[in-house]
C-alpha cells in the first residue's frame, strides 16, 4: 500500500481550508439575508447577530399585501425579455456583416468597437445619464432598453460562432 | 432665469417643499448629494403620478438603503431568489429535454 506522505497531506489540508474559506465568504451574506428577512428592523442591527430570532413572518405577509411585487417583477420580465430579443437580433446582424462581408477598414471598424468594451462603465455613466434626461426619457423603460440594445460582446461571440 | 426652463422640460422638477427649493425628482445623483431627500421612484405614486415604472431590484435597493426598512428588503430579496430559481430550473429542465 502506497503511504501518502506528511508533505502531501499539509497540502491537501490547506487546499480545503482556502476552499473553505471562500465557501463561508459566499454563503455568510446569504444565509445573513435569510435571517434578516424574518426579524423585524430593530432586531436586524442587534451587535452579536443572533442567527435565529424570533420569527416573525410580517416581513413576507407585508410583501404580499403591501408591495406592488407582480407589477414590479412583470417589469422586469418586460425589460428582460425585449432586451434580449434587440440584442440578439442586432449582435446578429452586426457579427454577420463583420465576419462574412469584405468591406474596407473592416478589422479596423471591428477592434474599435471592440475596444469599447475595454472603456469601464463608471467612465460612461454620467454622460449617459444627462444625454438620457436632455431626450426626456428619465423613468422610462424605454431608456433602459435603448441603452442596452446593443452589445460589442455578443457581436464579437456571434462572429467567433460564424467564422 | 427660471430654474425649472433652465433644467429643460418641467416633467424633470418636482416643485417639493425643502429648503433647497426645487428637488430634481428623477436622479440618484441628487440623493448622494444631498441624502435628506429621497427621490423614492418606486414607493410613490403620488409624486411620480404614474402606475410603477420601476424595476424589482431597485425597489429592493430603495427598501433596504433609501426607506431603511432592512427585513422587509430582505424578504423581498427572498422571494426574488425564489423566482430566479424557479425560473432557472425550468431552463434546466427545458435544456436536458433538447439534448436528449
Amino acid at each position: 500500500m502506497k503511504k501518502t506522505s506528511g508533505k502531501k497531506i499539509i497540502f491537501v489540508v490547506i487546499k480545503y481550508a482556502v476552499v473553505l474559506l471562500i465557501t463561508i465568504s459566499m454563503v455568510v451574506p446569504f444565509i445573513w439575508m435569510l435571517s434578516a428577512s424574518f426579524k423585524t428592523n430593530l432586531e436586524v442591527f442587534e451587535f452579536p447577530i443572533r442567527w435565529i430570532a424570533e420569527t416573525t413572518l410580517e416581513n413576507y405577509t407585508n410583501v404580499w399585501d403591501v408591495a406592488n411585487y407582480p407589477r414590479m417583477f412583470l417589469n422586469t420580465v418586460k425589460l428582460t425579455v425585449i432586451i434580449t430579443v434587440l440584442q440578439i437580433l442586432t449582435s446578429t446582424l452586426a457579427a454577420y456583416a463583420f465576419s462574412k462581408i469584405y468591406f474596407p477598414e473592416r478589422n479596423v471598424l471591428f477592434l474599435t468597437y471592440l475596444a469599447t468594451l475595454m472603456v469601464p462603465y463608471q467612465v460612461v455613466m454620467i454622460p449617459q445619464f444627462s444625454i438620457i434626461r436632455q431626450m426626456g426619457l428619465t423613468n422610462t423603460h424605454l431608456a433602459l432598453i435603448m441603452i442596452q440594445a446593443f452589445t460589442p460582446m455578443g457581436v464579437f461571440l456571434i462572429k467567433q460562432f460564424f467564422e | 432665469m427660471d430654474r425649472s426652463k433652465r433644467l429643460g422640460k418641467t416633467a424633470l422638477c418636482d416643485h417639493t417643499e425643502s429648503e433647497t427649493g426645487y428637488v430634481l425628482r428623477d436622479d440618484y445623483v441628487h440623493h448622494q448629494f444631498f441624502p435628506g431627500i429621497h427621490p423614492n421612484l418606486c414607493n410613490d405614486k403620488r409624486r411620480t403620478g404614474k402606475s410603477s415604472q420601476c424595476v424589482l431590484v431597485l425597489k429592493i435597493y430603495e427598501d433596504a438603503f433609501v426607506n431603511y426598512k432592512f427585513g422587509y428588503a430582505s424578504a423581498e430579496a427572498m422571494i426574488l431568489f425564489l423566482l430566479i430559481l424557479i425560473v432557472t430550473l425550468i431552463q434546466f429542465y427545458h435544456n436536458k429535454k433538447m439534448e436528449a
